[in-house]
């Protein structure tokens, strides 16, 4: 799609200034997007969780266990509220999982993997619940209000893992040995790149032909939440006692932007485009819930 | 409205959160195969992480909604200014001034 698809109001500096409600009325294009921001949301709510729901059962105490669960149903629970948005837009949940198990769906960089230990966990939902935080409160701002409204109830989900992970970091950092520590130091130099990755290619080659920004769905450009991200993390790491090498990231004291280390983007778009270390597992995994539970959504249907 | 499925397994939830006294609001929508089912999925969704004291679910289609033709209607209220607080302050002031003034009558 171009950006001559769109009625002018739609493009440049007003393209924030329209906001539209479910029964306002939109172009089919602009309902499209909509629908598809929404949809991909749905499925990376629930595909995201997936490996923190592994850690469930291997959890090392109750309180952690408990929390754990909690952060699992809560993302589960984004994933309705988003599915709610897609399909009165016109994607049916169905779809939306039908279309993930059948391979037509691409998960974002950050959900092909898995945690290999559990103070891999803490750093690593400490960088994703601080990037869906910084994402989450600009897209609130965008015009489609039934998603900006659903994004704010998430937002305030999500500031609860933010604090979660913030807890089991610091433990680790505090009670942990050394070997412990320094998983967590492994894990930050290992997943501080992936979620540069996250924030999408940089500015120069996507944000004037991307229809979601232009119809002001997306409202801040990848860069610029990149730099609004690093700035409220890293100092986080720092605090903890994590040690943030200067080429991963560092702060031009001049300018106000951060430099950072070298995303390979080629490499990104194969991940994303062939599927990471554990993509089949996850797609295998809904594939098998959604034929388990199929005898009782039938049956709840059949007795309504 | 477009509607893109058969919408009568969706149902608006209604929350109040934060204490009895705080108003009863909507707060987003579920899908369920009957009443009892989408209450549970409203509450496993839209209550875990604050007090809930009252939810209600009810089917949209049973929702009789306002149509952008309607907004002319809906949001005139503040157009007629007889129809707000102000509007017998100034009244009596000017009525006050006209009969001479000296003698207004302050409001309590």
């Amino acid at each position: 799609m171009s950006a001559d698809t769109f009625a002018p109001e739609f493009a440049g500096p007003d393209r924030l200034a329209v906001k539209f409600e479910r029964w306002d009325e939109m172009s089919d294009e602009y309902m499209a997007i909509a629908a598809r921001v929404a949809a991909f949301q749905s499925l990376a709510e629930l595909v995201g969780v997936m490996p923190f729901a592994e850690w469930v059962g291997r959890a090392p105490d109750f309180a952690r266990k408990q929390m754990l669960i909690a952060k699992v149903q809560d993302e589960v629970g984004h994933g309705h509220v988003m599915a709610r948005v897609a399909e009165d837009l016109g994607i049916s949940r169905d779809q939306i999982l039908q279309d993930f198990v059948e391979g037509r769906s691409k998960l974002l960089n950050i959900f092909h993997y898995d945690f290999a230990t559990w103070e891999e966990i803490g750093p690593t939902a400490l960088l994703m619940n601080s990037a869906a935080i910084v994402q989450f409160q600009s897209l609130d701002q965008g015009t489609y209000l039934p998603y900006a409204r659903a994004l704010k109830k998430i937002e305030k989900e999500e500031g609860f893992h933010y604090h979660h992970a913030l807890d089991l970091t610091h433990q680790i950092l505090s009670e942990g040995d050394a070997e412990q520590r320094d998983r967590v130091q492994r894990a930050f130099e290992t997943w501080f790149p992936r979620l540069l990755a996250y924030f999408g290619p940089p500015d120069s080659a996507t944000v004037l032909s991307n229809p979601a920004y232009q119809c002001g769905i997306k409202v801040d450009s990848n860069d610029d939440l990149r730099q609004r991200w690093i700035a409220k993390i890293v100092p986080v790491f720092q605090d903890l006692g994590v040690h943030v090498d200067a080429e991963m990231a560092s702060l031009d004291e001049e300018t106000g932007h951060w430099d950072y280390i070298d995303i390979d983007w080629r490499a990104i778009k194969d991940l994303i485009n062939n599927g990471g270390p554990m993509y089949e597992r996850w797609v295998s995994l809904i594939s098998a819930s959604l034929e388990r539970n199929e005898p009782y959504r039938n049956a709840a249907l059949a007795a309504a | 409205m477009p509607r893109f499925q058969d919408e009568s397994d969706v149902f608006e939830v209604f929350a109040q959160i934060g204490g009895s006294g705080r108003p009863i609001q909507h707060v987003g929508s579920v899908r369920g195969a009957d009443p009892h089912l989408a209450w549970h999925a409203a509450k496993e969704i839209y209550t875990r992480r604050e007090d809930c004291s009252v939810l209600w679910v009810a089917p949209r289609l049973a929702f009789l909604i306002s149509e952008a033709e309607d907004l002319s209607v809906l949001s005139r209220g503040s157009s007629r200014r007889y129809r707000l607080p102000k509007y017998p302050s100034a009244h009596r002031r000017a009525r006050t001034k006209a009969s001479g003034g000296g003698d207004e009558v302050e409001a309590s």
